[in-house]
């Protein structure tokens, strides 16, 4: 064979010692590992018609460039399919993107990305868009595509809390978090509504706090009053702006379509209704709490005066307390909900997960096929 | 035996080089980037205020980033490299 990795070899005496190297070294999230043997290594490579040295992605902020063998190394490691490297190129494309900045890993939020597939990969590959969506659920691509991701960073930017990680919770979506939309609905795919072909897969990154939140909204039929109970729920989380997620699940998606209301519909509702009332914030000690140029604030309880029970601040929509409420860094990033059919056919709620929406925005890119 | 691969990107490529040393602070026009986090300017500015009790500065030139998590965009960065002789700035929350 050619020896065409740069990666150094260590010499094991059997499987059972390859694991064990991998958990001696801190190469692992804390789970066994498919030992990356050259042999198996190459096979993605040449699979995915990559060279070893190819970059993939650029990490200023820790001073280093992914490659392709480091992708299919860790891919290997997390007990991919050689299958999956399209969509695992794809989405460290999209976590390397300028436009997305992998610049929070060391955020005490544990802000970390997920990943949503869409396009006929999604499909074809098996991931998952259904019953117990966020964890997981025996299938193999979701697992291990989430997997890989978190193990490349794990071992290529020492994002793990030995190394550089300071979140205090940790993100439980981590190693876990890469789902397909459920496309069989009438609602366009969330990659249709951001411009692509629906025949075009695509992977979508959004970072995201720790979450996700389940929202009681079955209480009736009515789109409005199913919202309502959602609007409520993301309006008293942080009070934070960026692009959320709004996971639909099929039969709630089959409720909307039925009463005319689209994927744009739901979104608009909410960004007119996720408020709360300037009386509110201050009252919880969130007014002006992630701003940097109001003074008077932060943890010190503020007078409600006359008139603060009727005027609202808002999540989503530019308003006119925007400067009290938020920092320049959150003002100049998208603010959005990403809507997205996935879940289990049957139960009374809704899900959102927060962003992280300090420094980045999220990204789609296309997948290649090989 | 088997051969298993390191799976790690090993040291960082280098690029990022630690600025030549300027020996004293004394006479120096100095550079002052806030990343923009909340009281952060309030931290730097008590740096500052220490730093002059012992050092006599031509000039003190205090800029913002807009973005926390990224670099200084070029104009900040053309602007410190201009005008100053050392630079102060740092990442923290």
């Amino acid at each position: 064979m050619v020896d065409r990795l740069t990666a150094d070899r260590i010499s094991v005496e059997n499987l059972d010692a390859a694991m064990e190297l991998y958990f001696e070294r801190g190469w692992t999230d804390g789970l066994p590992v498919v030992p990356p043997t050259e042999m198996k290594v190459m096979e993605f490579l040449d699979y995915a018609g990559l060279e070893p040295g190819r970059p993939l992605g650029d990490v200023p902020e820790r001073d280093r460039v992914i490659t392709a063998e480091h992708l299919a190394i860790n891919a290997v490691m997390a007990g991919c399919k050689k299958e999956y490297m399209p969509v695992l190129v794809a989405s460290v494309e999209a976590i390397c993107h300028p436009d997305f900045r992998f610049n929070h890993m060391a955020t005490l939020g544990s802000a970390w990305p997920m990943l949503i597939v869409n396009g006929p990969m999604g499909r074809d590959l098996g991931f998952n868009s259904g019953m117990y969506l966020l964890s997981s659920a025996g299938n193999r691509p979701s697992s291990t595509v989430a997997r890989a991701i978190s193990l490349l960073f794990w071992n290529c930017t020492e994002s793990r809390p030995d190394g550089i990680q300071r979140g205090q919770f940790g993100n439980p979506g981590r190693g876990h978090y890469c789902i397909a939309e459920n496309e069989e609905t009438s609602w366009d795919p969330l990659h249709v509504m951001l411009g692509f072909d629906r025949e075009q897969s695509t992977v979508t990154a959004v970072s995201t706090y720790p979450g996700p939140y389940q929202v009681y909204c079955q209480r009736t039929a009515n789109p409005e009053l199913m919202l309502d109970s959602m609007a409520d729920a993301i309006s008293t989380y942080d009070f934070y702006r960026g692009t959320y997620i709004l996971l639909v699940p099929p039969h709630f998606a089959e409720l909307f379509i039925q009463r005319g209301w689209s994927k744009h519909d739901v979104r608009r509702y909410l960004m007119d209704n996720c408020k709360r009332s300037v009386a509110d914030l201050k009252r919880r000690g969130l007014w002006g709490l992630h701003s940097s140029e109001y003074d008077g604030f932060a943890g010190v309880a503020q007078a409600v005066q006359p008139g603060d029970e009727d005027r609202y601040a808002y999540v989503f929509k530019p308003h006119e307390y925007d400067r009290i409420m938020f920092d320049d860094t959150t003002l100049l990033r998208r603010s959005d909900i990403y809507v997205v059919v996935g879940g289990g056919n049957a139960g009374p709620r809704l899900c959102f997960l927060a962003p992280y929406g300090v420094s980045t925005d999220p990204m789609t890119v296309a997948v290649h096929p090989v | 035996m088997i051969e298993v691969l390191n799976p790690t990107a090993g040291p960082a490529t280098g690029k990022i080089m630690m600025a030549e040393r300027t020996g004293t602070l004394d006479g120096l026009r100095l550079g002052v980037i806030w990343n923009g986090r909340p009281y952060g300017d309030r931290v730097i500015n008590s740096v500052i205020d220490l730093l002059r009790q012992k050092y006599s500065f031509e000039s003190v030139t205090f800029r913002k980033k807009p973005f926390i998590g990224n670099v200084a965009p070029a104009s900040i960065r053309d602007e410190i490299v201009e005008s100053c002789d050392a630079v102060i700035t740092g990442i923290g929350d």
